[in-house]
This record gives C-alpha cells, sequence and structure tokens, in this order.
C-alpha cells in the first residue's frame, strides 16, 4: 500500500463497492469509463508497473478479468470486448498503479483501438526477433503462490522443515544443493 | 435426434464461412468434425503447426510466440494458445492463467530487448472489438514516446453516478454469481426454508419483478438526455426477464431446483471458508508483523549460519539478479515523477 495512491485508496475505501474480490485482486467499475461497463481489475497491493506484479498474481487477475468478460458477454448483451493493459508512461499508463482495463464493445460506440501498422524490412524483422529469443529464453519457472508463501512464511523455520517438504520443489532443490556443498566442503 | 438437430444447426451457421464446401457434405459432418475444418482453415494454427513460416520468439507446451508482419512497433507479439479458441473467454481457466505469466514474461523480455519505455497489452475478442482472425491472441507491443500507436489507450467518458450505480448492481449480481459467491435461486431457497412452505419463491419474484421494473422506469426517465442510456435501459430490461425466469422453472421443476440447491449450496459454502482463511492469514500477517523485530532478528542470525555453513554461492547471486531487474522497472516506474500517483485528467 503506498502512500497518496489513487487506486490504493479506493481499493482500502468501504464505501467504494468491489464488483469482485479476492486475496490478491479487486475488480471494480471504472469511474470515468470509454464505454459503460468499463471494468478495472487491480492487484490489491501497490505495484506500478505490470512487470513488478508476481507471476501468481497476474495470473489470478487474467483469470478474474476472464470470468468477468463472460458476465459483460451475458449481462450487458456486450457484442466483444477489448482488454488492455497500458504498462508506463510511454504506452499511456495514467496512474501508478497497474490495472487491467476489461471494456465492452458495442456496434457504434466510438471506440478505436486500431493502430497503423508499421513497415519494417526484412532486415529489422530478424533483428528484433534474434533480440527478443535471447531474452525469451529466460520465461518459464514462474513464481507460483505456494512457493512464495513457503518463502515468505516459513523462512524462520526452513532449516528443519526443509528435508521433509515435498510441497515445494524449490526449497527441495535448494536443500539438495546445500547438502552437496557441505558434503564437497567436508571432503578437504 | 437432439444431436442430430445440434450438428444440423452448426453446420447451418459454418456455412458461410465454408463456401468451397458443398450443404450436403457439411450437413453429413459431426460437430468433431466441423471443428477439425475450422482448424484447418485457421492461419494462426498453422503457424502454430509451423506449416506457415512465422518469427518464432518463444513456445512451450501450451502456447507459442511469433512476431507479428504487421507490427504496431518493432517488436509486436503474438502470443497464441495451441488450442484453437475463437475468444478468450472460451479458454479453459489453467490456460488463462498460464498465458498470463507468460505474457508477464514476454513484456519484460521487450522492455529488455527493445530498450522500450513501456508494453501495450491488448486482447480483442470479437470482430466489433477489432479481431481479425478467429484464433485467440494476445498482442504485447513494445512501447516508446510518440511511437504513434497513441490508439492504444482508454479514452474517459463522464457518466452521471446513477448510471453508474446501475451497471455496478446489475454486474455485481451476475458476477457474484458466475464465480459461484452467490446463486440467486439459492436466496428464493432461504426464504422458502424459513417460511415452512413453497409461497416465499412467489413472493420473492413478485418483489423482484417490481424492483427491477422500478429501475427500468428510473432509467428511462434519465434515458432522454443520452443515446448510451438507452442500450442501459435495453440491459435493465434484459435483468428483468432474466430475475422473472428463474424462478418459475424453480416452480416448475422442484427436483432440478433442489440439485442447484445442493451445487450453489456447496459452491457458496466455498467461498466462505476460503474468505475466512485469508482473513485468518491476514490477522496471521498482521501478528507476524508485529513480531517483525524478533523475527528479523533471528533470520539475521539464521543467514549468518548459513554463510557460516558454507552455502553463500547461490543465494546472493539470485538477489543481485532481481535487484538488477527491479531496478530496471523502477526506472520505467519512476518515470511516474512529478505526480506520481496522481491521474492526469488532461
Amino acid at each position: 500500500m503506498a502512500e497518496g495512491c489513487v487506486f490504493c485508496d479506493l481499493i482500502r475505501a468501504q464505501n467504494v463497492r468491489k464488483l469482485y474480490e479476492d486475496e490478491y485482486c479487486v475488480a471494480i467499475l471504472e469511474p470515468a469509463p470509454a464505454a459503460l461497463g468499463h471494468i478495472l481489475v487491480m492487484p490489491k497491493h501497490h505495484y506500478p508497473i505490470f512487470e513488478q506484479v508476481p507471476d501468481f498474481i497476474v495470473a489470478s487477475m487474467f483469470s478474474a478479468m476472464n470470468k468477468i468478460s463472460t458476465v459483460l458477454f451475458d449481462r450487458l448483451r456486450a457484442h466483444g470486448t477489448n482488454v488492455l493493459i497500458t504498462n508506463g508512461i510511454a504506452a499511456g499508463q495514467e496512474a501508478a498503479h497497474v490495472m487491467v482495463n476489461l471494456i465492452p464493445r458495442r456496434e457504434g460506440d466510438g471506440l478505436n483501438f486500431q493502430w497503423q501498422p508499421k513497415q519494417l524490412s526484412e532486415e529489422e524483422m530478424n533483428t528484433s526477433e534474434l533480440q527478443l529469443k535471447e531474452e525469451c529464453k529466460k520465461i518459464g519457472d514462474f513464481q507460483r503462490e505456494k512457493a512464495q508463501a513457503v518463502v515468505l512464511d516459513q523462512k524462520p523455520l526452513s532449516l528443519g522443515a526443509i528435508s521433509g517438504d515435498s510441497r515445494d520443489g524449490k526449497t527441495e532443490h535448494d536443500a539438495s544443493q546445500n547438502y552437496m556443498l557441505r558434503r564437497l566442503r567436508r571432503i578437504p | 435426434m437432439n444431436k442430430a438437430a445440434a450438428v444440423n444447426a452448426s453446420a447451418a451457421a459454418k456455412r458461410g464461412m465454408m463456401a468451397e464446401l458443398t450443404e450436403a457434405e457439411l450437413q453429413n459432418m459431426s460437430a468433431e468434425q466441423i471443428a477439425e475444418l475450422q482448424k484447418k482453415n485457421c492461419v494462426f494454427c498453422h503457424i502454430i503447426t509451423g506449416r506457415i513460416p512465422a518469427k518464432r520468439v518463444f513456445e512451450d507446451d501450451k502456447c507459442v510466440a511469433v512476431l507479428d508482419i504487421n507490427p504496431a512497433n518493432p517488436g509486436h507479439v503474438l502470443l497464441l494458445p495451441r488450442e484453437h479458441v475463437m475468444v478468450m473467454p472460451q479458454l479453459p481457466d489453467d490456460l488463462v492463467r498460464h498465458l498470463a505469466m507468460v505474457t508477464k514474461g514476454i513484456s519484460h523480455a521487450c522492455l529488455r530487448a527493445f530498450k522500450a519505455e513501456g508494453t501495450s497489452i491488448f486482447i480483442a475478442n470479437g470482430g466489433i472489438a477489432g479481431q481479425r482472425a478467429p484464433h485467440v491472441m494476445i498482442h504485447i507491443i513494445p512501447r516508446k514516446e510518440k511511437d504513434g500507436v497513441e490508439v492504444l489507450r482508454t479514452p474517459h467518458k463522464q457518466i452521471p453516478p446513477e448510471q453508474l450505480k446501475q451497471v455496478d448492481d446489475a454486474l455485481k449480481d451476475a458476477i457474484d454469481t458466475a464465480f459461484g459467491l452467490k446463486n440467486p435461486e439459492s436466496r428464493q431457497t432461504e426464504q422458502e426454508v424459513k417460511s415452512g412452505q413453497g409461497h416465499g419463491a412467489a413472493k420473492d419474484s413478485a418483489s423482484d419483478k417490481d424492483m427491477s421494473k422500478g429501475s427500468d422506469k428510473d432509467s428511462s426517465k434519465k434515458s432522454d438526455k443520452d443515446s448510451v442510456v438507452g442500450r442501459d435501459k435495453d440491459s435493465g430490461k434484459d435483468s428483468d426477464e432474466i430475475n422473472t425466469e428463474q424462478p418459475d422453472n424453480a416452480e416448475e421443476k422442484p427436483d432440478e431446483g433442489k440439485l442447484e440447491e445442493k451445487i450453489s449450496g456447496s459452491s457458496s459454502a466455498r467461498p466462505k471458508s476460503r474468505t475466512e482463511n485469508s482473513g485468518a492469514r491476514d490477522s496471521e500477517q498482521g501478528s507476524r508483523s508485529q513480531q517483525v523485530p524478533q523475527s528479523s532478528g533471528k533470520s539475521s542470525s539464521q543467514n549468518a549460519l548459513q554463510s557460516e555453513e558454507g552455502s553463500p554461492g547461490q543465494e546472493p547471486e539470485h538477489e543481485d539478479a532481481t535487484g538488477k531487474e527491479l531496478s530496471d522497472l523502477d526506472k520505467i516506474a519512476g518515470l511516474f515523477g512529478v505526480n506520481p500517483f496522481g491521474r492526469d485528467n488532461g
């Protein structure tokens, strides 16, 4: 919870009705909507940009967003929906709190999200492919909520509990490495 | 019989799309075959299987990310689930969760690879929302100041608060039902139990009707000003229909109602216990945060122990890596600078 964040205040406020709320995220109606039924799905805790949000919170935000979008189709008779995350000031993010915009679409609503495609040369495409491919190798091994909970909550107890704890693969891995290292240390 | 009818109906629906097949052929196809046919005609399924060449930047067992051939910006990525699905709401929940995490990963990769100042993440569901191909995709577009992709921002309209409240009311109920937090029929059955007889349901439905009619009238009063309000009035009518339909069903088929009550009972019980748990967890966390001085003392002593034991290799490295990443991100987050948490209304 950051001091002075409008959306943190909104999330904490008692008189604001949350359309949906769980451990990690909250959905509210955007007070100044792009279209009627414009919903914001936000993490409960304060993260200025998308990449700072832990993986499992991103996952639960998307999951909530997707379920809510079915309601927009059913209840508001939306003909389509747009999901937009503006991430960073350059992308048009207005407040320093991550949010997923869920916008119901109808015929003639005057909204337009159609960008003008750019023509890139083959060479430019190849260089961006190579650059991105290299960075994308780091994807995978997502933070799971259980792992996170274990790391945070059980750290003071972890030394004793590590060997018997099979819930969390990562700690087990660490433990075996520690064990190996210890053995190695002892050999000389 | 029913199955055949369903197949015919779906075949009729697809007739427009598949011009090269005769009607008779289509009518003889099963639903699975039609799904197969759709998959055959989907360009993005071909990209996923590799029959159409594309610049792949990431792939795993559930999804593939390729570069868009008509990019909004250099490095514009399309993230595609391997499964052929038209719109996002049809995706299973675990796949949505996986896609979300991969999206975050690719967005982060875009920031690093192109020194981008931000990313736009965009999903269009339905042709009217700008979807062009019948395959779910997530656009991830690296952004820089004044790059000409300014359409991807959220406009703001001023909407009277009463109207917002109406939408809020209509959605709150529906969303609670969708998440299994509440079932409209469970409320009735509770009342039935209280009154001991079946009259409760009828009364409830009557009051529901009255209420929704009232709101409908309200909305019609306001609708004179704005055309958008007219649509809202429609949605009000929809809710009216929904409210009146459900009690009827409950009266006609009591057995089904009971079954649903059971289901809803079990499903509504779960979230309750979950919220209790989270409450308990919150309080735990609270107590933990109160104990911080002690525990931090302990953990620091443990850290000292660990370093003595000789596992200094991994942890510091790990911390360094995350620290570096965060500092990059902090730069972007820090751009909010002057008025960091305010929202510019201009």
